[in-house]
């Protein structure tokens, strides 16, 4: 409570806003390493969460680590996490996208969220208020039920500040992933309005987790898609207004374009919804039929989609691990691979850091990575 | 001649040093090697410099929340920043900062400060004291500080800062 009030002065709040739930981003141990282990250690003892809480993606696939080629000594120390969040009561979702998952906060709400996709996610597409909450103030929101009230909780800050024109034909999911890069790198921590981008809920997902990669994104409005957008677009006059079309998302992707033929095709950043898995799956069975691709791939998605399309994961099996609880960005890649493929200009971000990574990267959309692995 | 700005801050520290500025957000997680306090973010002007012991300035984080934690890690290795001055007020800044005992201020305009400037940081005060400053060069023109009158403002990425004058001391708050 002590580090809330504290950050609460700092941001100038005046009070702190009980919340709904939480998520709590900063759990594989890839990224939070030992020095992370030993806070949690002594900070999770004898505390429960006050309200329904889930967590990030771990460094593990819980049930099929050593079937990924993970170390053990890496699985034990991520364990340990893992234990520590389960014996204060978190949820057990290891999901970037837990409102895909069953833990979903609902329009108007306040709610403390970390993982920078979810939070911009949760103010564009739900409609729910949270700011764009650390690991460390998402933690303490779930130990106290409460966060600063400041920022995106408050209606006025969730105004426009910039407007984004884009003309062009609708984005598959990495388009709409380049062109959340692009604006989230221009605007900081603002919010901008999206117009002309025509994107299904998948592709939002995706528009979401760039802004939040690039920038300090913690919300958008979406023509037609934000439950805010009319309310917002009576704000847009006198707003810097950038234009962009399709040839600025393709020469963004062009900048980043190898012929790579990668070892591991990983898709899923931000986690694989049920419709993008149906997709993938249906997309392999037609370049691949009988044959085996030649390298391997990861559908990375939420146990609680692979559950509920088992179907779906069976047939994806044949030419795919479906790995759940974590992601190519948070899981120890080096040892197993070399070159990686992905189809978010978030996972290219993090890859593309020698903390994470130190193969190439590939950017491609889905079909194109596929594509590569066809004998 | 100095400058005071005038910001926020919640702690009870003060550390005196040089200023490392990065004049774009920069994502913590990755973004500051945890082991050496090496700045890795291509196209900031502060990639592959070290933050130890130095006082760093930037506009806030961007990218993954996880951030704090990367901060965290550099304070146990003994390789974090001796101070921070952000603009705006992140919540993984802050946070990490917090956790990690470094000194901070936020609401500060960053921009207006240049690499290897003398800071003064304290945090009781909640302020940042630019030491021997004779002029800014903002947006081409050279302003002085002492040339802001009572009352004067500056406006740098939507914030304005409004001037007050003490003796030969220039303070700039924050409006609002």
């Amino acid at each position: 409570m002590e580090l809330l009030v504290a950050v609460g002065d700092m941001v100038g709040a005046e009070r702190l806003v009980r919340v709904r739930s939480a998520h709590i981003s900063g759990i594989s141990y890839k990224t939070i390493g030992d020095a992370g282990i030993e806070f949690l250690g002594d900070f999770l003892a004898d505390t429960r969460v006050r309200v329904p809480t889930s967590i990030n993606p771990a460094g593990i696939d819980i049930e099929r680590w050593r079937e990924l080629g993970i170390s053990p000594e890496f699985a034990s120390r991520q364990r340990l996490i893992l234990d520590a969040f389960r014996s204060i009561g978190a949820l057990p979702l290891c999901t970037c996208t837990p409102y895909l998952a069953g833990h979903a906060p609902r329009t108007g709400e306040h709610v403390a969220w970390g993982e920078s996709s979810a939070t911009a996610y949760v103010n564009s597409v739900l409609g729910a208020r949270t700011n764009r909450e650390s690991a460390i103030t998402s933690l303490m929101a779930a130990l106290t039920g409460y966060t600063v009230y400041s920022g995106l909780h408050v209606r006025d800050n969730r105004a426009p500040t910039h407007r984004v024109r884009f003309t062009g034909p609708p984005l598959d999911e990495v388009d709409a992933s380049a062109l959340g890069f692009l604006v989230g790198s221009w605007v900081g921590d603002g919010v901008p309005y999206f117009e002309g981008v025509r994107v299904d809920l998948d592709g939002a997902k995706s528009v979401c987790a760039a802004l939040g990669a690039s920038g300090a994104v913690a919300m958008c409005h979406i023509d037609a898609l934000t439950p805010e957008h009319t309310w917002a677009r009576r704000r847009l006059s006198g707003l810097r207004t950038f234009t962009l079309t399709s040839r600025d998302v393709q020469a963004f992707r062009e900048e980043r374009y190898s012929g790579v033929v990668p070892d591991l095709v990983a898709l899923g950043c931000p986690h694989l919804s049920e419709n993008e898995l149906a997709r993938v799956v249906k997309t392999m069975e037609r370049l691949f039929g009988d044959a085996r691709p030649v390298g391997d791939i990861w559908l990375t998605t939420s146990r609680a989609v692979a559950r509920r399309r088992n179907d779906l994961v069976a047939r994806a099996e044949r030419y795919a691990r479906v790995v759940c609880d974590t992601c190519m960005v948070v899981a120890p890649l080096e040892p197993m691979y070399r070159s990686v493929g992905v189809n978010s200009a978030k996972a290219f971000m993090y890859l593309g850091r020698d903390d994470f990574f130190t193969g190439d990267v590939v950017l491609d959309s889905m079909e194109g990575l596929l594509r590569r692995l066809v004998p | 001649m100095s400058v005071t700005f005038l910001g926020r801050s919640s702690g009870r520290n003060a550390v005196r040093g040089e200023a490392l500025v990065s004049s774009t957000p920069i994502t913590l997680l990755g973004g500051i090697d945890r082991r050496t306090g090496r700045i890795i973010s291509p196209g900031s002007e502060a990639d592959g410099k070290y933050v130890s012991g130095r006082v760093f300035c930037l506009p806030m984080a961007s990218g993954s929340s996880v951030g704090s934690y990367h901060l965290y890690g550099a304070a146990r290795n003994s390789v974090s920043p001796a101070g921070i001055v952000t603009m705006s007020p992140d919540l993984i800044t802050i946070s990490g900062a917090v956790l990690s005992g470094i000194p901070i201020v936020t609401s500060v305009p960053v921009y207006l400060i240049r690499d290897g400037d003398m800071l003064e940081l304290d945090e009781a005060r909640c302020t940042v004291r630019l030491i021997d400053i004779d002029a800014w060069s903002e947006g081409g023109r050279v302003t002085t500080p002492l040339s802001l009158g009572e009352g004067g403002s500056l406006t740098g990425s939507g914030r304005t800062y409004t001037a007050e004058r003490r003796d030969d001391r220039v303070i700039l708050h924050l409006a609002g």
